[in-house]
């Protein structure tokens, strides 16, 4: 409870503080809402061009885009600590989270908190609703549970990759770009069906980097496409808990990396 | 209250090739050295002491300091401070120590000084009362008031640095850090300051480490001096035997009543004469302080007499100036049994 | 003559050092490898998709599709803003920029070489890998004719140009915001998208290659990897590579007119 109360008392802080410039927060918001909007619209030219992706339409293609859109989004908002954390060790500012009574992981999470992604999660959003109203998807309540914990299991997802990618610079200051890989590499594979990568390209993002359960899974089961895909039914409805395992792992790793920690200057 | 044995830590450094071919190679290989930062340090503070810890650039000060905290893990050793071991019970112990680095701020950039504070409180789950309390002893020994309400970046060097200690005592710690706490203030500033930790420690017991560079700081506020050097610790004991210690020459000044013609005393060197004024060196094994009076006495009238203690400031300097590493020096002057430095203390 | 020699060799002294500063970054270049095939490799799943179930013939095939992503890795880092973020306009928002103006070095020219010695390194180090490599696993298409590849050199090195004066331009802005991360993060959408880069052009319907064909971005992209696959040819090529020429000298001036703005505005505000 005291976690908690203190964690909003650190976001409500942060968002006063990124309100200082209100203008040129409003502009950030709208420049990231466009960029987002370009993104999708690549997306459509192409699917002007070929009508359809092994199967799938156009909205089909947009719900996935916008399930990874809002995980990813939302997760730069409030991972954003371990997003930038090469910053606090070059600056020596995690030495001075690791003298105060609170554990490091949980410090470094509600060290910063990046409001203005809601440019680009409301565009996600924008475009999930859009492409729910041309599916014609059956919702029950069960899915909409089903879709909800997908998302936040997403979003855990997207958080530990860059839990790793922070750990890691306890080991090199140049933070390891290749997270950028899975971050917003993960982001542009995850915008298609992956029935059209290879199989090994597949396994590799599903049991090692479990993207395919951020909304590819999930979705095959709201979009109903689970019978055709061949996915055993059980993985796609294990698939949302998988987020949830790689965080877990990713903060022991974390745990492992703090007391590897070489501080700077002697 | 804090118990050090036999600590280590070794850092692996990483080793950069210059010039373009180097450059290249960089890409394909990288070779690392071991660099001792802290070789096997035993030590002990009782509360309520105010321990200065010395030691030149480099020589493990602020490494030692990291792993009292809890910041850096030891390669070997033990510590414990309050009895906890920091770096395993880190969050315990850092409930009961406050920590300033004199070279940056702990406090919250953006905010003013009073939510930096208030977030403290919440952190460290101070009660009501204490923090008020706490608040207003340091507003009155601080002046914490003139810029409460001003955002931590934009304070002076002075007003930050006070800032930062009051914070790191709200939570009433029983040991508090300070390293290098004077670094860039001016002289009011300072003594302001050390005004402050003194009283702290008088009416808190609250036990201090301190690491610095200003000589003035050790001579104000520490009884006891631990001295660091290329690692290793090479003096633990008070203040006044470290100066005698490594000064075993001092200074004699004479106001003669009259000028003398020849004023050379066995034993003694005059290092400065100007008409009825002079000043000898000379080495207390030699000859000592009274044996010299009494030389000049025997042979001359005197209007004033006086032995100065060498500045300490001076002497460490000159030791680390050298190039004999303080630990050599030490031992030339066959004055320290290094193996038996805890008694000495 | 001589003193223009002497200027010549004082930036490419800078366009030594711009390269010889980012040989220190061993790990970031294999990543940065790493991150090319990653990106390639998904355009080639999603576009050997898309064609599987095309319906009628394309003015590009899958053949010269994977080509053009494959140069789209290799020149990736020629493309705008890849460098100068955090260095210059850093020193911009700090105002320590000023002290460029104490240099007796015409700055443009300086960010110019600087972004020169960037492009060298990474065509070195990261585009030639990535070519070589692809040559083994995909079927990339290699021109025959001496006149395309002559051109296409000639192309390439405007496109790099045209992209230093871009990043130039846009980071020049940071004189007069605060943050350039919206703004900075905007254009680059933009220019990557009229470039060619995430889409090509041929592939684009109708209305929108026509606005993309009136604006300069296509000069970095668009034009250059049109040459190689040899869909332009003749006398087009010389078109093409004029209009290239004319953005890069727009480019340069409109830089130029904002640094010197900026530069101005800063003495007189004292940062």
């Amino acid at each position: 409870m005291h976690h908690l109360s203190l964690y909003l008392h650190f976001v409500k802080l942060r968002i006063r503080s990124q309100m200082a410039y209100r203008l040129s927060f409003v502009l950030d918001l709208f420049a990231q809402a466009s960029i987002s909007v370009i993104d999708f619209f690549m997306i459509a030219l192409l699917f002007n061009r070929f009508k359809e992706l092994a199967g799938w339409s156009l909205w089909e293609v947009g719900f996935l885009y916008g399930m990874i859109g809002i995980c990813f989004a939302v997760a730069e908002m409030m991972g954003r600590g371990f997003d930038v954390f090469q910053r606090n060790v070059v600056r020596g500012e995690f030495d001075t989270m690791l003298v105060r009574p609170l554990g490091t992981f949980y410090q470094v999470f509600a060290h910063e908190f990046l409001l203005r992604r809601l440019g680009r999660i409301a565009q996600a959003l924008a475009v999930l609703l859009i492409a729910n109203s041309q599916l014609d998807i059956s919702w029950s309540l069960g899915k909409v549970g089903f879709l909800l914990v997908s998302l936040v299991s997403g979003t855990c997802f997207f958080i530990g990759l860059f839990v790793i990618g922070a750990t890691s610079c306890f080991w090199t200051v140049q933070s390891i770009e290749i997270i950028n890989i899975f971050t917003n590499g993960g982001v542009f594979m995850g915008s298609y069906p992956f029935s059209i990568y290879r199989w090994w390209f597949r396994h590799f993002f599903t049991f090692i980097i479990p993207l395919a359960c951020v909304n590819y899974f999930p979705s095959l089961f709201l979009l109903e496409k689970v019978a055709s895909s061949g996915v055993p039914p059980l993985g796609v409805q294990l698939a949302p808990y998988a987020g949830f395992l790689f965080l877990g792992v990713t903060m022991l790793f974390w745990r492992w990396g703090v007391l590897r920690y070489q501080s700077t200057g002697h | 209250m804090i118990e050090v044995n036999n600590l280590s830590k070794t850092f692996k450094v990483y080793h950069h090739r210059k010039g373009f071919f180097g450059s290249f190679m960089n890409l394909f290989s990288r070779k690392h050295r071991l660099v001792q930062a802290v070789d096997s340090v035993s030590f002990s503070v009782a509360r309520g002491e105010i321990i200065g810890y010395l030691g030149p650039n480099g020589a493990g000060k602020s490494t030692t300091i990291k792993m009292l905290t809890g910041i850096l893990v030891p390669t070997s050793g033990s510590v414990t401070v309050n009895g906890y071991i920091p770096h395993r019970q880190r969050k315990e112990n850092a409930k009961r120590i406050g920590v300033v680095f004199g070279q940056r701020s702990h406090l919250w950039f953006d905010l003013p000084v009073q939510e930096s504070f208030e977030l403290l409180q919440r952190i460290y789950r101070i009660p009501e009362a204490q923090y008020r309390h706490n608040v207003e002893v340091f507003d009155a020994l601080l002046g914490l008031g003139d810029f409460f309400r001003t955002p931590v970046r934009q304070l002076s060097l002075g007003q930050r640095m006070r800032a930062d200690i009051a914070a790191a005592l709200l939570h009433n710690p029983d040991v508090l850090f300070l390293d290098e706490p004077t670094i860039g203030l001016d002289v009011v500033a300072k003594a302001r300051i050390r005004e402050f930790i003194q009283q702290i420690n008088a009416e808190r017991q609250v036990t201090v480490v301190l690491t610095t560079h200003d000589l003035d700081d050790v001579e104000k506020l520490c009884k006891r001096v631990i001295l660091i050097d290329n690692a290793r610790l090479c003096f633990d004991g008070e203040l006044a035997a470290l100066r005698r210690l490594l000064s075993t020459e001092r200074i004699l000044s004479v106001d003669y009543a009259e000028t003398y013609s020849d004023i050379s005393i066995p034993n003694a060197q005059v290092i400065y004469q100007e008409e009825s004024r002079v000043q000898y060196r000379f080495s207390p094994e030699a000859i000592s302080t009274a044996d010299l009076i009494g030389a000049i006495l025997q042979r001359f009238k005197i209007v004033d007499i006086s032995v100065q203690e060498p500045d300490i400031e001076e002497l460490i300097k000159t030791v680390y100036e050298d190039n004999l590493t303080l630990a050599q020096k030490l031992a030339e002057a066959d004055v320290i049994d290094l193996t038996n430095r805890k008694r000495i203390s | 003559m001589r003193t223009l020699y002497l200027t010549f060799h004082v930036y490419l002294a800078f366009v030594t050092k711009s390269f010889q500063k980012r040989m220190q970054y061993r790990v970031a270049n294999l990543a940065g490898l790493t991150t090319n095939f990653f990106f390639l490799l998904v355009h080639i799943f999603v576009y050997t998709a898309f064609y599987a179930a095309r319906t009628g013939p394309l003015s590009l095939n899958l053949n010269e599709i994977i080509t053009y992503f494959v140069l789209c890795q290799v020149f990736f880092m020629l493309m705008p803003f890849w460098g100068a973020r955090s260095e210059v306009t850093s020193a911009i928002k700090d105002g320590s920029v000023a002290l460029q103006l104490t240099k007796p070095v015409d700055f443009q020219a300086y960010w110019f070489s600087d972004e020169c010695g960037r492009a060298c390194y990474y065509l070195l180090m990261r585009g030639l890998p990535t070519f070589l490599i692809s040559i083994i696993f995909f079927a990339v298409a290699i021109p025959t004719q001496p006149i395309t590849v002559m051109a296409f050199a000639v192309s390439i090195t405007l496109a790099t140009f045209m992209s230093a004066a871009i990043t130039i331009t846009v980071f020049s802005f940071a004189f007069w915001t605060l943050d350039t991360t919206g703004f900075s993060g905007l254009s680059y959408s933009i220019i990557t998208l009229f470039s060619g880069m995430l889409v090509p052009i041929a592939l684009w319907p109708e209305w929108l290659a026509h606005i993309a064909a009136w604006l300069p971005f296509g000069g970095l992209i668009d034009i250059p990897f049109s040459i190689y696959l040899g869909k332009i040819t003749g006398m087009d090529i010389w078109i093409a590579i004029g209009k290239q020429m004319i953005w890069v000298v727009f480019f340069l001036g409109l830089g130029r007119i904002l640094l010197k703005r900026g530069f101005s505005r800063l003495v007189i505000q004292g940062g």
